[in-house]
């Protein structure tokens, strides 16, 4: 049966685009059929993060129109045989496509993939509603920051209101020493906060940065980042992993000078 | 370790602003990335039929001008490719 997953956030600049990105990479790597619908019209950057923004020639806009066929515009990965991208149109904006073609257009391509991932833009307008619209269930992406978190709880709310089947939260950025130091939100803080089930957290990596770079997703690597994003993949496919431990492993000379700080 | 001291230089860096200006070309030109990419390859393969050169290296770039008599704004494409040596053989 094949599943449709909207990444959402409300807030701009969370990492709904490196998530969306990396949770496709490793539901392909785990053998599902996955494909990636890039729905921010105008200011498209999912096939940038992919490293696929050079095999661009029709996107999600000239399929709605009918300016070309759905195979025409899929991107094939060929580092991943199961992962394929949609892209989207870079010189028009959100009034193009409505509501009712984005419905369609998911329907269209249950048929051939398990997964359809839709990277949805920040904010609550056409966007979003188009984003939403063909969802069978939501990942919202947070930071452990104020701003980012009343948006979460509006988007939460905003999710519920349009009867989406379920929604999950997703929090990124997190460093660890600053929640030690007690200057950063823990993981239960957020999820006392907000009241929705916790799919998974992601450390704050440099890793994500020059994966960026060099536009490939990191959740085949053995960074931190990586094996947390791989283990929310399979959770949403339904198997049981426990939260990773996000303290990273910690040389003698940095936990010397920890020791020195707090003495 | 190797980090700390900078033993090991990463280029992600300078992949990104490479990746970037391929973008740039492509936005402010309103024109597919894969139809620039498209151009840019078989530029690289009639070009290698006259002059040698590294295929790495050339430079597309997109400049606005004014048109000097109808002041029309025009886009034009230009490409810059550093030569190693002119061939005496037409190839291909």
């Amino acid at each position: 049966m094949s599943e449709v997953i909207v990444i959402t956030s409300g807030k701009g600049g969370v990492g709904k685009t490196t998530t969306t990105a990396n949770i496709g990479t490793g539901l392909a790597l785990l053998g599902f059929r996955t494909v990636l619908i890039d729905t921010d019209i105008g200011l498209r950057n999912l096939d940038v993060v992919m490293g696929l923004e050079n095999r661009i020639i029709y996107n999600l806009v000239d399929v709605v129109e009918g300016n070309c066929r759905m195979k025409q515009a899929l991107i094939k990965d060929k580092r991943y045989p199961n992962l394929y991208l949609l892209p989207s149109a870079q010189t028009r904006d959100k009034t193009a496509v409505n509501p009712g073609q984005m419905r369609k257009l998911t329907e269209d391509l249950q048929e051939d993939f398990d997964y359809i991932l839709l990277d949805c833009p920040a904010g609550i307008e056409q966007g979003f509603q188009n984003a939403i619209a063909g969802a069978d269930r939501a990942l919202v992406v947070t930071t452990p920051e104020v701003s980012a978190i009343r948006d979460a709880d509006r988007i939460i709310g905003l999710l519920e209101a349009a009867d989406m089947r379920s929604v999950d939260l997703i929090v990124n950025r997190i460093r660890m020493d600053m929640v030690r130091r007690g200057d950063m939100m823990s993981i239960d803080d957020v999820a006392d906060i907000l009241a929705v089930n916790i799919i998974g957290a992601v450390p704050d990596d440099e890793d994500i940065v020059v994966s960026t770079n060099q536009g490939e997703p990191l959740v085949d690597t053995d960074s931190l980042a990586g094996q947390a994003f791989l283990n929310i993949c399979k959770r949403i496919t339904g198997e049981a992993v426990p939260l990773l431990d996000l303290n990273p492993q910690r040389g003698l000379l940095l936990r010397l000078s920890d020791f020195l700080k707090r003495a | 370790m190797g980090r700390i001291f900078c033993f090991h230089k990463s280029n992600s860096g300078k992949i990104a602003t490479n990746r970037l200006k391929m973008m740039l070309i492509s936005d402010q030109s309103g024109c597919a990335p894969g139809l620039i990419e498209g151009l840019r390859e078989e530029l690289v393969e009639v070009l290698s039929r006259y002059i040698e050169f590294d295929s790495g290296k050339i430079e597309l770039c997109v400049t606005h001008t004014e048109c000097a008599e109808s002041k029309d704004r025009m886009s034009a494409i230009s490409a810059v490719i550093p030569i190693r040596r002119f061939t005496n053989m037409r190839k291909g």
